[in-house]
């Protein structure tokens, strides 16, 4: 056994499985996909781990740092197991969790109701206090209504709390007087300020945030301490690291106290990776394609940058044509993240039929249990990858590399049943089951491209997930874009996308000025304190100050609107008479940019400033290049249905490998453990860089 | 049904999805690229296709309910316009008598042509910030004509054969205030015009334009069919409703909205007779508008997903006679229409809770209300805050309580404004922003509580011009349910110089005057003696009801102490109230409409 501190290793957590990605310069990359342990997630993660390592040949104490994604976080606060919260708030303001944007999540349903608060309305307490908006001591804090909660509290058995005060994004100094009450009478309580954690202007946004981050932080501190000590037993020493919905990764400790930084963080991991594939390969453009079992989502990448979103929504119905128009349903979270649209309709997406004969397919999903028909566990209704197995695009014998069994007599029964109904022939039905399924995912891919000036003739389609590669040239074709790119590990990529991603700690303050009345020199104070104290927690952690990078951005909008635009800021003192002019051109171009307009009359403000402290993790080697263990189908052909103008064509399975030899034209279906790419008829495979499948389209034939 | 469906019914879902997903990003398009806010932020605008004959396609998400003007202005263009209809063209018109609806909603519409015959129009529509008249911003109660709203614009042609019509133009942008904002509004539409041209080319290329005509009709036939079916179902009958707007702002007598609604077979019919003559004040409503509020409380009694197009309007039918602020004849001013479309709603609602009380509400706080404060910051620059009292309440629903902050005074996509957002910007600041305890009308279901929003005067030289609904007419219960407590507007609430404020006019402020609105409870549902103990304790530790409140409208005693029920002192006082009820039950079967309670099937 080799005992040199190199491995390092990547996982994911998921409702159903754990992906563990583990890379070493000796041992290569191993992969592995086990079913989550929802009673203690960490049993997985080391049982996984453990088998990669004996059967890789190293040592668990070897492990150098690991990268962790988890949906802990969502799940708790979906099916409300977090902890028992209070909120602590301005007199007089109760309700804006109940109030949220004040709009109606669906008009027309009368019956319909919003997600319940996080924080019951018995448990919210507001207290004789008020900060002006410029910081200003309207009303002091009355202590005495502070010191009471403790026994209060306690009555309820109260094991979190929020503080959200209006204002406090301003002056934080009554949130903090409060938490110094408390913390004192109630120890192992977690207590969250807003000022502290999300010092951004908008109550309703800030607390809904601030709530989020109590109700599941003590999970969050169980879960990872247990981690922790899990890891610790087996020698295993190195940091562990958590993914932000940014991207971006921070170390365990910090997730503990921060954990509404990680909602997103699986998604994230894996845009992350696609990041790298768009700039490994030169993609100016990219929209990167997610589909899993119930949902796909899109990202957009532009010259190498992920877009970039303020805030996002948990809890949101997903809908198979939702716009991003229509908000302010679930819960509001703003925390950095990267812009990812999500729409209901993946390889689990249900067909059904409505009373007037016309076929739908979503948003509600069949799962992992019972899944589409063709797995055999109890599931009769048609679902995408029915379609899919029926049509020949998918291995109708097995899935993950002849590890899970497919029958594809079951497929066919359940899109017959719709088929007879419809009267129309099998792969009829089962096209059209395929063919809505990409219509609906378009709107995902337009709500982050088209929907901003952006055009998608110009960009590359990298897509991952588990359905990704069987939809994406179809996909590609009705947007018109030329190219489609599936990386290798398709269906572990949030794994994968640990491995790549840095670490980066963020700290924001807002300031809301008007650009033109900006006092320059308290900026730059602020800014100083915030790169301090950024820099502090890394080095706190043993980080080096040589290795860490700062950058500093900075938001804003015009006064009468909102959309803020993120820009860079100067790594130097700000100078009123310089930086500050060049930021409003920079500002007035990116509006530009996007909107194809610029308003006359409008006031620029300076919304928040922000420090990020990056560490590169750069992975000397890292490579993902095939190796001729792959597993591979032993059908050589199969009969693959291509729209009623070709019908049925005999077309040749492959290997990644055997795209070695030089492009092929289609049809075509590479096939591979974790998915099943689908080549078009008038397309041409081959591979790329590090080994990916790179599918050229060719327009006009539809 | 099936059987005679000419159009493959996946082809029929794929030209759905993509109408509508081009419908949204032409939407997404003038959010995106317009100037003014109020369309931006408050999303007060509608995109979307229509067919030759101005039957609506799809619409963007922000305007579901957008389906039956497109109709009426797209059939005033043909009438004005007959064979000069070209490609090229994009036609204009605001005219509230010509297919508009307020001034300030200017809708462009544009044919689109395929071998030389027309083949559908995309039209925008959107509430522009000024289109001249009296007052800026073009909306004041007290218009007493339709010239007093601003400048009309009969069916024009904006572009000719693809070129700017000039004389419009100029003669546009001379008669109202702002003309920079409304121009690049003007373009953001045109802009989002070509992008929804663009894409239903594409879908020609990809079908066919024979077949996608077909393919038209078919989604038409398809939504009426799913109305229809789901209305065969529907009890049958007529059922009526009087509905009372508090003030005419004429005589100050309260404004009647009288309706019946009958169901036959598969229709619905909305009869307005016996409603108010038109007012000389903005408060009425073109007719041809008036069939959007049948239809959209027609849909929330549909259950399911069904493409809102043109096809649902074939089942619902309107009539009121002419010379009622529900059908005004010319001059008469509509700019303030918002207000009375509130209790339009409301007026439907009342009557359809009779037929189909389990898709409905009992009423609710009474639709669109603002608070306009304007003045001098104490650094002397000078503002107009115009800010959104909300969410609102609901009334109480067959099978539950009126969700709290929740509002169903029709589709509308604007939000309310964050206190510190508002406080950044103006010499304001906001206290209270809270539901109120003991507003909700009682019942076996409550209406949910009123919302308050205190408004702390930080300026000089301050007035406030409120417009808050339901000060005087309070929202409705059903069934026996006691109807939800009436808004109010007060000055300087519990101390010494406190007043009402004149919900009409404006009020001057000094500083430190501190303006409370407070909206209408909604109304409650069913016998409240028959209200879950539980719900009632709920409501207690919530903070949400007072144990006094709860033991005089419900009966329910609880133990304030221990946060207990008592149950049987609960049963003896519920046992003392029906006898005494029923002693009294003479007086109750009659329904009150507008004032107590009304009774459903």
């Amino acid at each position: 056994m080799q005992a040199r501190p190199d491995v390092i290793v990547g996982v994911d957590i998921g409702g159903t499985f754990t992906d563990i990605v583990v890379w070493s310069p000796d041992h290569g990359l191993a992969t592995r996909k086990v079913l989550s342990t929802p009673d203690d997630y960490s049993a997985a993660i080391i049982s996984g781990l453990a088998a990669i390592a004996q059967e890789r040949k190293f040592a668990l104490s070897s492990v150098r740092e690991m990268a962790h994604g988890t949906t802990l976080g969502t799940n708790a606060m979906l099916e409300r197991k977090g902890a028992v919260t209070a909120l602590v708030t301005t007199k007089g303001f109760l309700d804006t969790m109940t109030f949220r944007y004040g709009r109606q999540g669906a008009p027309f349903d009368f019956n319909w109701d919003a997600p319940e608060p996080l924080v019951a309305r018995r448990h919210r307490v507001g207290i004789s206090e008020r900060i002006g908006n410029q910081g200003e001591l309207v009303r002091p804090l009355r202590e005495e209504e502070v010191k009471a909660l403790p026994d209060i509290f306690r009555s309820w058995g109260v094991e979190s709390v929020a503080v959200a005060l209006i204002n406090s994004y301003v002056n934080g100094v009554h949130e903090e007087r409060i938490r110094e009450i408390l913390s004192r009478q109630l120890p192992g309580v977690h207590i969250s300020l807003s000022s502290e954690l999300f010092p951004e202007v908008g109550e309703y946004e800030r607390a809904s945030t601030t709530i989020a981050n109590a109700y599941i932080a003590p999970i969050f501190d169980k879960y990872l301490s247990r981690l922790w000590d899990a890891l610790s037993d087996k020698d295993i020493q190195g940091p562990l690291f958590v993914c932000q919905s940014s991207g971006g990764l921070f170390l365990h400790s910090f997730a503990k106290q921060k954990p509404a930084l990680t909602l997103e963080s699986g998604p994230a991991a894996g845009c992350v990776a696609a990041r790298r594939y768009a700039r490994e390969l030169g993609c100016d453009h990219a929209v990167a394609v997610d589909m899993g079992g119930t949902t796909t989502k899109a990202t957009f990448i532009e010259y190498g940058e992920l877009g970039w979103a303020s805030k996002f929504v948990v809890g949101a119905p997903v809908s198979t044509g939702g716009s991003r128009l229509d908000t302010g349903v679930g819960y509001a979270i703003r925390t950095p993240s990267i812009d990812i649209a999500e729409v209901g309709a993946g390889g689990g997406s249900l067909a059904w039929i409505d009373s007037g004969g016309v076929l739908h397919i979503g948003p509600e999903s069949a799962g992992a249990c019972p899944g589409p028909a063709c797995y055999g566990l109890g599931g009769t209704r048609a679902t995408l990858t029915d379609a899919n197995v029926v049509l020949g695009y998918v291995n109708p014998k097995a899935l993950a590399g002849g590890t899970f069994k497919i029958d594809r007599s079951k497929a066919e029964k359940s899109v017959r049943n719709l088929a007879d109904q419809l009267g129309k022939s099998i792969e009829e039905v089962a096209y059209g089951i395929h063919l809505i399924a990409n219509a609906n995912m378009v709107t995902a891919i337009r709500r982050v491209s088209t929907e901003f000036g952006r055009d998608l003739r110009n960009a590359d389609m990298i897509a991952f997930g588990g359905s990704g590669p069987v939809q994406a040239v179809g996909l590609a074709r009705s947007l018109e874009m030329r190219r489609v790119i599936i990386p290798r590990y398709p269906g572990l990529f949030s794994g994968y996308g640990l491995l790549l991603a840095n670490i980066e700690h963020h700290a924001i303050r807002s300031v809301v000025q008007p650009l033109a009345e900006l006092n320059v020199d308290a900026l730059n104070e602020i800014l100083e304190h915030l790169e301090e104290a950024v820099t502090k927690e890394l080095r706190s952690h043993g980080f080096p100050l040589e290795k860490i990078v700062i950058e500093r951005l900075a938001e804003l909008k015009f006064d009468d609107r909102s959309g803020e635009i993120v820009l860079p800021l100067p790594s130097h003192s700000l100078k009123a008479s310089e930086d500050i002019p060049q930021l409003e051109r920079e500002y007035l171009e990116a509006y530009k940019r996007i909107h194809g307009y610029v308003p006359k009359g409008s006031g620029i403000q300076l919304q928040n400033v922000r420090v990020v402290a990056k560490i590169l993790r750069t992975i000397e080697g890292l490579s993902v290049a095939l190796s001729d263990e792959e597993w591979r189908s032993t059908e050589r052909h199969r009969e693959v249905y291509f729209g009623p103008s070709l019908g049925y064509v005999r077309t040749p399975i492959l290997s990644r490998m055997d795209l070695r030899a030089g492009p092929l034209s289609g049809p075509a279906i590479v096939e591979e453990a974790d998915s099943s790419t689908v080549v078009h008829p008038g397309c041409s495979v081959g591979l790329g860089k590090d080994d990916v499948i790179v599918v050229e389209l060719t327009q006009g034939n539809r | 049904m099936r059987a005679t469906r000419k159009v493959d019914p996946i082809s029929l879902e794929l030209v759905n999805n993509s109408l509508q997903s081009l419908s949204d990003e032409m939407g997404f398009t003038i959010g995106r690229t317009c100037a003014s806010p109020l369309i931006r932020e408050a999303q007060d605008f509608a995109a979307g296709y229509a067919d030759s004959d101005g039957q609506v396609l799809s619409n963007c998400v922000t305007s579901p309910g957008f389906l039956s003007s497109p109709k009426n202005f797209i059939g005033a263009v043909k009438r004005s316009f007959g064979s000069d209809i070209r490609a090229g063209d994009i036609f204009v018109v605001n005219d509230p008598y010509s297919g508009g609806s307020h001034l300030p909603d200017i809708q462009l519409v544009k044919p689109i042509f395929v071998d030389d015959s027309l083949f559908c129009w995309i039209y925008t529509k959107a509430h522009h910030v000024d289109v001249g008249g009296r007052v800026p911003g073009s909306m004041a109660f007290d218009n007493v004509d339709i010239f007093q709203d601003g400048f009309r614009i009969p069916p024009v042609k904006a572009y000719e054969g693809g070129r700017l019509n000039r004389t419009f133009f100029d003669l546009l942008t001379l008669n109202i205030r702002y003309p920079d904002v409304l121009l690049s509004d003007l373009n953001a539409k045109i802009g989002a015009m070509t992008v929804g041209e663009n894409g239903v080319l594409r879908l020609v290329n990809e079908y066919g334009s024979q077949a996608l005509l077909n393919i038209f009709a078919e989604l038409l036939d398809y939504t009426e069919g799913l109305a229809r079916g789901q209305i065969r179902a529907w009890p049958k009958g007529s059922w009526e409703f009087t509905e009372y707007m508090d003030d005419d702002m004429v005589t100050g007598r309260p404004l009647k909205i009288h309706v019946k609604i009958t169901i036959r077979e598969d229709s619905v019919h909305a009869d307005f007779t016996g409603t108010a003559p038109q007012v000389a004040a903005s408060y009425n409503m073109a007719y041809h508008e008036l069939l959007r509020f049948p239809v959209q409380i027609v849909r929330s009694c549909l259950d399911g997903p069904i493409p809102m197009n043109g096809g649902l309007l074939r089942p619902v039918s309107v009539y009121a006679p002419e010379g009622t602020v529900v059908n005004p004849r010319s001059p008469a001013g509509t700019s303030e229409r918002g207000v009375l479309l509130g209790y339009i709603l409301s007026a439907l609602q009342g009557a359809m809770v009779q037929c189909k009380p389990e898709k409905m509400t009992a009423a609710g706080h009474g639709g669109s209300a603002l608070v306009r404060i304007g003045g001098r910051s104490p650094k002397g620059r000078e503002f107009y805050m115009f800010d959104r009292v909300g969410p609102g309440a609901m009334g109480a629903r067959m099978r539950k309580d009126g969700a709290d902050g929740a509002t169903v005074a029709g589709p509308n996509g604007a939000s309310i404004e964050f206190v510190e957002i508002l406080e950044a910007h103006f010499p304001v600041r906001i206290e209270n922003h809270e539901l109120v305890a003991d507003t909700g009308g009682a019942g076996k279901f409550r209406g949910s509580c009123a919302v308050r929003r205190d408004y702390v005067w930080l300026g000089n030289d301050g007035f406030v011009r409120p417009r808050i609904p339901r000060l005087a007419n309070a929202p409705w219960g059903v069934n026996g349910g006691q109807p939800g407590s009436c808004a109010s507007l007060v000055l300087n609430s519990g101390s010494a110089g406190t007043r009402l404020l004149d919900p009409k006019g404006v009020t001057q402020l000094k500083r430190g005057d501190v303006v409370s609105t407070t909206l209408a409870g909604g109304g409650g549902w069913g016998d409240p003696l028959e209200r879950d103990p539980l719900l009632c304790l709920k409501d207690f530790v919530d903070g949400l009801e007072t144990a006094e409140h709860i033991r005089h409208a419900y009966g329910v005693v609880i133990i304030k102490e221990s946060k207990r029920l008592d149950m049987e002192a609960t049963t003896r006082l519920r046992r003392q109230l029906r006898q005494a009820k029923t002693a009294r039950s003479s007086d109750m079967n009659v329904a009150q409409p507008g004032s107590s309670s009304v009774e459903s099937r």
